[in-house]
């Protein structure tokens, strides 16, 4: 549970983060076993999700033979623009860490030499990011938020085991995604119906259109089509017309999605000290591209489910089988 | 208002870019960044318990569904008229006596003119009127267009549904204001008929509105007094004030203009009139989401009904001597309101067990001088607790059962339990067994009614009294017991509900002449013996009833019914009528299908067999009769809609419905809506 709890955050929390760091830093010796000597963590606005992130990163890394990397945390909102040039690292050795958009946006202005790897950051706009800053996605890359598409059919493979075909609802954003989902969709056998939302007035007249001859709708983060106000209208429509959405949180299962498959900070963390590991195995070679969360949880609404008349198996399972039916993919 | 959830949007997906001071030499400022916050925020829970349907094929009782798409593909104009695709289910159009210029609505038989075995509720909110029994079906505030759904209980369920949820329950739950943004018009003009509704939907941060207004203007069946005029607003509004508490808010208002009296049925007193009629409710609900699939609300509805009928008579001097004024003026005002606070707790403490419980207290307070001989207002109070569980001990059944105990000022304290079993004997197929039980609370019409005109003569200590009811009171409630068997199978895209039933009412409730009424001095008595209502005897209602569903294409799908009820006299002295009440096959279909993305028609056909309706009805022959639909989807810019024309009785049948004073003739309908 992601619950953001932005006044139940104090300021005092943060420096009390930022001491720790430190601490970590002034005890820290041994710099040899990893090409990184250290890693610079950019912070955005505080949140549960980052600090679920960073505290999962630290355990991760203990658990590695550099255990002792020096960890340096730095909020955004602490610091002006120019102390952030200043403190962060230049060097090779080391590279920057950017928990979530904001600071992901930040770090493409450092020095375009120091390498920035961006977390829980949506892929559109890691894109984006990445395409005004015009850096080398060799040492300018992130692991997205998104789960590729394969994923998300696969888990409608599974839970629906007749659906011959899906419905997408695209904004200005995730219209971007068609040609992938579209690949994607073939690939597995899927049909894929999709309508295009220009503006906010025309999403629940082309919801109802599409959901005439849908049999599931895949959720597909777009900030105008899934924002928290069109949460209620969408997932209220969908159920009318007994449709299953399959979302791309674990808020959006709990709000009334049937089912979604989607990565914890917790499991992020896990693969970005993974990914350390590599760059440190390939100092040169920099960052592999842009990534989709390797490790990941299934949630499913038992409720919805049983209200729409499907029957499901366990999460664990389910996650198992997905995981099983993407190793026989590759 | 659509700009506002625009740039709530906007406002959203940008607040990242706005947190941190953006340099004023960055070339592209980054505020069309898609925030993670979409990916990792709590979201406000939508589909609560109380908003997901059980599946049919688990509820403990039978149960027809009406979606949006059947109220559209049936072209019904007058709601009470989609009850015809309810398997057992009669529907009659009433251009009757005093207060039953009204649609009748009923569920195996007992027909008069109030539907008062039944329970309708319109999102938890009980609209059946104390007086009469019935729903005043014209009177609701409520536009078709509102509508989610409409779940049918056929059969008693008062451990869900509470009083009164005897032979079935109407639960009528209406779109949440949410689904309705900007506007629509709605204009329909037909036979009879005219219509024009507006409604907005707008949005403000967390809270959705809509506001619906109308008029209507229905001018009843041919050659009969039941011409009504109809204002209406509805709103409701939906606060999402947490992530697991809401908040719901309904106003609704009726008001217009009802004609009644007709000379045939009566050619003295209740001449052909108009009465004026102000109805309107408020409600409020507050739900919370609990752990554990869990949910506790806590409802309060008031509502009033309040009509203006100022009778005046017929010339009297030709048949009474004496006079003081050669006609009678009868204040037949009534005023009805109700108040009512409901709690509800669902949980799961096991996982395989689901309990609702809760409690109800209501009041409702009855000021009707013409009806209860007297011009103080009359109260009556309800308290009922109820609770329920679903039972899974075995992954193929499912075991319902609960009860509810109710107190009232009518009848004290009495208790119905149901108990009912789901086996799933295959993944698509399932057999129901089922005990339900029922009270039905005596209405004022049978309780308290002691209706009477007086007419006063030139010797001012002598009057003529007619009596028209005289209520002795101290009824015992009438009770049901219901036994059934029923088999709900789905076979891919054909879905099919059928049951046999076996229901035992005892202490029906009758109307008859009574002996006991005395005629007070100074008063001269002009009518035969006015009626009282007793406790006569015991019936059973034996018979058969099925649902088809099937959608025979993507654009094709065809509804079918068929119920074969029988009432028989058990013991007691029933009235012969009482056992020809019910029509003993009930047929009913509807074919719809979507030509391409712009026309869809649908074709509609309904059958009852003779039947002898009780009360102000009389026999009926065979009534049978077609409707069609035909629709175009509009796409003008920003305008989208539909453009229909509906013909009801296709091939003009001079049918009769609930008496034969009602004769049907062929109707059509063209509609236009356009939502903007």
């Amino acid at each position: 549970m992601y619950l953001r709890n932005k006044s139940g955050f104090s300021p005092g929390n943060a420096s009390r983060l930022v001491c720790l760091a430190l601490l970590w830093i002034l005890l820290g010796q041994s710099l040899n076993a990893l090409a990184v000597t250290g890693v610079t963590l950019l912070v955005g606005e505080p949140s549960v999700a980052a600090n679920e992130f960073i505290e999962q990163l630290r355990v991760e890394l203990a658990q590695t033979s550099n255990a002792k990397l020096p960890l340096n945390v730095l909020s955004l909102d602490k610091l002006s623009a120019d102390k952030l040039s200043i403190n962060t690292p230049t060097g090779d050795d080391s590279l920057v860490l950017a928990v979530g958009v904001q600071a992901l946006s930040r770090a493409s202005q450092l020095d375009s030499r120091v390498p920035v790897l961006g977390v829980l950051v949506p892929r559109p706009s890691y894109e984006k990011i990445l395409q005004d800053s015009k850096r080398n996605p060799r040492n300018f890359s992130a692991i997205v938020l998104d789960q590729p598409f394969f994923r998300q059919l696969a888990l409608i493979k599974i839970i629906l085991p007749g659906t011959t075909s899906i419905s997408a609802l695209l904004g200005p954003t995730s219209r971007d995604s068609l040609a992938e989902l579209k690949r994607a969709a073939n690939q597995q056998g899927l049909a894929l119906q999709q309508a295009n939302v220009e503006v906010a007035s025309q999403l629940l007249p082309r919801l109802k259109q599409i959901l005439e001859t849908s049999s599931v709708l895949l959720a597909v983060p777009d900030p105008l089509v899934y924002s928290r106000e069109s949460v209620q209208p969408i997932l209220l429509t969908t159920y009318r017309y007994q449709v299953p959405v399959i979302g791309f949180s674990q808020a959006y299962v709990r709000a009334g999605a049937l089912a979604a498959v989607y990565s914890t900070p917790r499991q992020i963390a896990r693969q970005i000290v993974e990914e350390l590991m590599l760059f440190d195995s390939r100092p040169r070679n920099g960052f592999n591209a842009v990534q989709y969360p390797k490790y990941f949880s299934v949630d499913v609404n038992r409720q919805v489910a049983h209200s729409l008349g499907i029957e499901l198996g366990d999460e664990n399972t389910l996650s198992e089988t997905l995981l099983r039916m993407e190793r026989s993919m590759r | 208002m659509r700009g506002r959830v625009l740039s709530a949007c906007f406002i959203l997906c940008t607040q990242f870019a706005h947190a941190a001071p953006v340099q004023p030499s960055q070339a592209q400022p980054n505020n069309d960044l898609m925030s993670e916050d979409i990916y990792l925020d709590d979201v406000p829970k939508v589909l609560t318990v109380s908003r997901l349907s059980q599946p049919i094929a688990d509820a403990p009782a039978a149960v027809t569904v009406i979606d949006r798409e059947t109220i559209r593909d049936s072209g019904v104009v007058d709601l009470p008229d989609i009850f015809r695709l309810v398997p057992g289910m009669y529907v009659g159009s009433n251009g009757g006596y005093i207060q039953s210029t009204n649609p009748v609505v009923s569920y195996h038989g007992m027909t008069d003119a109030f539907s008062r075995r039944m329970q309708v509720l319109i999102d938890g909110r009980a609209v059946y009127q104390p007086l009469y029994g019935g729903v005043q079906w014209s009177e609701i505030p409520l536009a078709i267009n509102d509508i989610e759904r409409i779940e049918v209980t056929r059969g008693p369920n008062a451990a869900s549904y509470g009083a009164n949820s005897f032979l079935g329950v109407i639960n009528i739950i209406t779109q949440h204001s949410s689904e309705a943004s900007g506007s629509s018009i709605s204009l329909t003009h037909g036979n009879g008929r005219n219509e024009a509704f507006y409604r907005y939907g707008g949005r403000v941060n967390d809270l959705s509105y809509r506001v619906t207004t109308g008029y209507r203007e229905d001018d009843g069946i041919q050659n009969r007094n039941d011409f009504k005029r109809t204002r209406i607003l509805s709103v409701r509004a939906d606060y999402q004030a947490t992530n697991r508490d809401n908040l719901e808010f309904q106003f609704g208002y009726t008001g217009g203009d009802r004609e009644e009296g007709n000379v045939d049925l009566d050619a003295l007193v209740f001449l052909p009139r108009t009465k004026q009629l102000y109805n309107h409710f408020e409600m409020v609900q507050w739900r919370r989401s609990l752990a554990n699939e869990g949910e506790f609300s806590l409802q309060a509805y008031h509502s009033q009904d309040r009509s203006e009928d100022t009778v005046v008579s017929a010339d009297l001097t030709s048949l009474l001597p004496f006079l003081a004024t050669p006609r009678l003026k009868v204040n037949n005002d009534v005023d009805s309101e109700r108040y009512d606070l409901e709690a509800q707790h669902t949980f799961s403490p096991l996982k395989s067990v689901r309990l609702v419980w809760g409690g109800n207290v209501r009041q409702d307070r009855t000021t009707a001088p013409f009806y209860l001989g007297s011009g103080s207002t009359d109260y009556f109070n309800l308290q009922r607790i109820f609770g329920q569980m679903e039972w899974h001990p075995l992954s193929k059944l499912i075991i319902n059962t609960g009860a509810m105990v109710e107190h009232n000022d009518f009848t004290g304290t009495n208790i119905s339990p149901r108990i009912s079993a789901n086996l799933r004997i295959t993944p698509g197929q399932t057999i129901r067994l089922g005990i339900s039980t029922a009270v039905r609370t005596p209405t004022y019409l049978e309780e308290k009614f002691k209706s009477r005109v007086t007419i006063a003569t030139i010797n001012p200590n002598i009057s003529y009294l007619r009596q028209y009811f005289f209520d002795d009171g101290n009824l015992d409630p009438e009770r049901i017991v219901s036994r059934e068997i029923g088999y709900l199978g789905t076979f891919g895209d054909f879905n099919v509900d059928a049951r046999i039933f076996y229901d035992t009412i005892s202490d029906l409730i009758q109307q008859n002449k009574t002996d006991s009424f005395v005629t007070p001095p100074n008063f001269v008595r002009v009518s035969a013996r006015p009626f009282n209502y007793y406790n006569v005897g015991t019936s059973d209602t034996r018979g058969f009833e099925t649902q088809v569903q099937w959608r025979i294409t993507p654009a094709t799908r065809l509804i079918g019914n068929y119920s074969h009820v029988r009432i028989f006299g058990h013991e007691g002295d029933l009235e012969r009528n009482f056992l020809q009440s019910a029509p003993s096959n009930t047929v009913s279909a509807l074919l719809s299908h979507k030509f391409n993305p712009l026309w869809n028609g649908s074709l509609a056909y309904y059958q009852t067999s003779a039947t002898t309706m009780l009360g102000d009805g009389n026999q009926v022959d065979l009534a049978r009769h077609c409707d069609a639909r035909l629709a175009r989807r509009l796409e003008l810019g920003r305008y989208q809609g539909e453009v229909s024309a509906t013909v009801q009785n296709l091939t003009d049948e001079r049918y009769q419905e609930f008496a034969d004073y009602n004769t049907m003739r062929r109707r059509a309908y063209l509609n236009v809506r356009l939502d903007f």
